[in-house]
């Protein structure tokens, strides 16, 4: 398993446009947290909050693009058919798939990590220079949505590649990723409320997760736990269908 | 690794015309008086059906250590399918195909054990050559170091840090006989190896794949490519529509599915034919001195030509090459048959213009 694992980050590293796809994303989250320390008219009234709600909402986008990236690593296997060579090269075909899942999670959480830390890291340094000052803090819930950007990165990794493998098709698991949290649950909470279902945005998985990365989640119906782990069970079961699909198909 | 077997079998498929039967029937005379040591690759009673349609229909044959064999068929006859299949990338409808024994998705490790190539173009087109075995052999916890050696075995190595977008065809086959060679398999599996190689490549793809055999390793490969099959092959596996039409090795195929002829040259060809007289059945004067004599053996001609003191230039056995030959094994089973002519006439000149006019334009 060790070998497979080596060999699979080897793959996902391998492609430029699996490195580039998030690096922009880790950038440009640094750059808006960059712009708004600085350009902020009163630093020393940005609290440890304001910074990562700021952080937190701009690190979606982050965590779509590892999506993406996670997604196209399993969909051009097939786009290009190196899926036959990984499988001649180990024909278990779960052993594969679940390495690649891991690997998923594992680089989405350590994007996470390193798009978190750097965007942090460079608005508290530029405020502390401008005269505010603001830390990481249990207190005022900044701390759990700094580790909630991570969780949703490596969650979100996880689904890209969960779509990517039961859909076999770049252009459609992207799009998904895409249009489900914009279109898709904005139409079925909608749907939901005229069929009299109350407060239907708890059962939207997209939705639910963005609980993770605000610090007050306290409004945010299900809450963080929930919503993290309702979107966990999603992207899971995403997966087990991809695996559970390609071991009865051709491929 | 595998054990002795003694006689090989054959397996007859049903619903078979009665010319491929009797074809197989002969050829399972043939190898039941060739004893082989053993047989590593087994496919029994392969079936893939898509939808409706049998791509491969209860085919079984063998391959064995230290022997080239060539896996031919029209196209669409499934030999693609059938190689797929063998390696669990096609999920079967009936039927089992085993390395030494073993099926290949039990093969913890494959690439130590069989090396296959089913297609140049699978590789992705942003990585590069280098990369793309890197991947491979890191998977099978191969030393990188077997990378560049592979690398330097197939003339790759000033190329190795490109992106395989930009290699031909002939450097994408060389990089997948590169992923073959990574682990030193004992059973090799090409499709189509020669496909888009120049001349060179060609040669060297025929020495390496003999090389293999002669070393004891197990070599299957599909190709459409008859000249060169007939060249590097030692066996022959025929198939049409996805079944089985012939396992026999390739003189014996050619031999079976050929016309022979015989070839005399003389300075006295009438009174050479004179001599042969009813024993031909038919004569073919090809010049003033030479002429195909049909339905007597060489032998029977030197013989007739020495009583009747007749001087001979020339007197060999000719035979059909294996391509006339697979033609007519397989004229029963072409999936997609041409009608075109044997010679094309020429187009008319343009109006106006006289043959002269139209010569010196």
């Amino acid at each position: 398993m060790i070998n497979l694992l080596r060999s699979e980050f080897f793959k996902l590293r391998t492609v430029r446009l699996n490195v580039w796809l998030p690096l922009g994303a880790v950038l440009a989250l640094m750059v808006i947290s960059a712009a708004v320390s600085l350009l902020s008219p009163e630093p020393e009234l940005i609290s440890n909050a304001d910074v990562m709600a700021l952080i937190g909402a701009f690190s979606i986008l982050v965590a779509m693009m590892t999506g993406v990236a996670t997604s196209l690593g399993i969909t051009s296997e097939f786009a290009h058919n190196t899926i036959r060579p990984t499988l001649a090269s180990t024909p278990n075909r779960s052993t594969v798939f679940i390495a690649k899942a891991i690997v998923s999670a594992l680089v989405g959480l350590a994007i996470g990590a390193v798009a978190v830390t750097t965007a942090f890291l460079t608005g508290s340094l530029l405020l502390s220079v401008r005269g505010g000052d603001v830390t990481l803090s249990d207190d005022d819930g900044s701390l759990a949505a700094f580790f909630g950007v991570i969780i949703l990165n490596g969650l979100l990794a996880l689904f890209g590649y969960g779509l990517g493998l039961l859909l076999r098709n770049g252009p459609g698991a992207v799009s998904i990723i895409i249009l489900w949290p914009l279109l898709i649950e904005g139409i079925l909470s909608g749907v939901l409320s005229v069929a009299g279902v109350e407060d239907p945005e708890r059962f939207m998985p997209y939705g639910s997760a963005f609980a993770l990365v605000i610090p007050d989640s306290s409004d945010v119906s299900g809450g963080r736990v929930w919503g993290g782990l309702f979107f966990g069970f999603v992207a899971l079961a995403l997966v087990v269908a991809g695996i559970v699909m390609n071991n009865r198909r051709d491929v | 690794m595998w054990q002795a077997t003694g006689v090989r079998r054959l397996s007859i498929a049903r619903s078979v015309s009665p010319g491929v039967r009797e074809g197989r029937a002969w050829c399972q005379r043939q190898l039941g008086q060739r004893a082989y040591a053993g047989r590593v690759i087994e496919v029994r009673n392969i079936t893939k059906k898509f939808g409706n349609v049998a791509a491969v229909n209860d085919l079984s044959f063998d391959a064995v250590p230290g022997r080239v064999t060539g896996f031919l068929g029209p196209n669409g006859s499934g030999k693609s399918t059938t190689m797929r299949c063998m390696l669990g990338l096609d999920i079967t409808n009936g039927g089992t195909a085993t390395f030494a024994g073993r099926t290949y998705r039990s093969i913890r490790n494959p690439l130590f054990e069989v090396g296959a190539l089913l297609d140049a173009g699978y590789v992705h087109p942003g990585r590069s050559g280098r990369n793309h075995l890197r991947w491979m052999a890191s998977s099978n916890g191969i030393e990188m170091t077997r990378v560049d050696e592979a690398l330097e075995l197939v003339g790759l190595t000033d190329a190795a840090n490109r992106r395989t977008k930009g290699y031909s065809l002939g450097m994408k086959q060389r990089l997948g006989l590169a992923g073959v060679m990574l682990g030193d398999p004992d059973t090799v599996i090409l499709d189509e190896p020669a496909n888009g190689l120049d001349p060179e490549g060609i040669r060297w793809i025929r020495d390496i794949l003999t090389y293999f055999a002669r070393g004891g390793k197990t070599v299957l490969v599909s190709s459409h490519l008859l000249a060169e099959i007939a060249l590097m092959a030692d066996d022959l596996v025929v198939i049409g529509k996805g079944q089985l039409i012939e396992q026999c090795s390739v003189d014996q195929f050619v031999d079976r599915h050929s016309n022979k002829w015989t070839r005399v040259g003389s300075p006295d060809l009438e009174g050479l034919v004179a001599a042969v007289g009813s024993a031909a059945t038919s004569v073919s004067q090809l010049d003033a001195h030479h002429a195909d004599l049909f339905g007597v053996t060489a032998p029977q001609v030197g013989e007739l030509a020495a009583r009747s003191g007749v001087v001979l230039h020339e007197l060999s056995t000719q035979r059909d090459s294996l391509e006339e030959a697979f033609l007519r094994a397989t004229a029963d089973v072409q999936e997609y048959a041409s009608n075109a002519p044997t010679s094309l006439p020429l187009p008319p000149p343009p109006a106006g213009s006289t043959p002269s006019q139209h010569g010196a334009s």
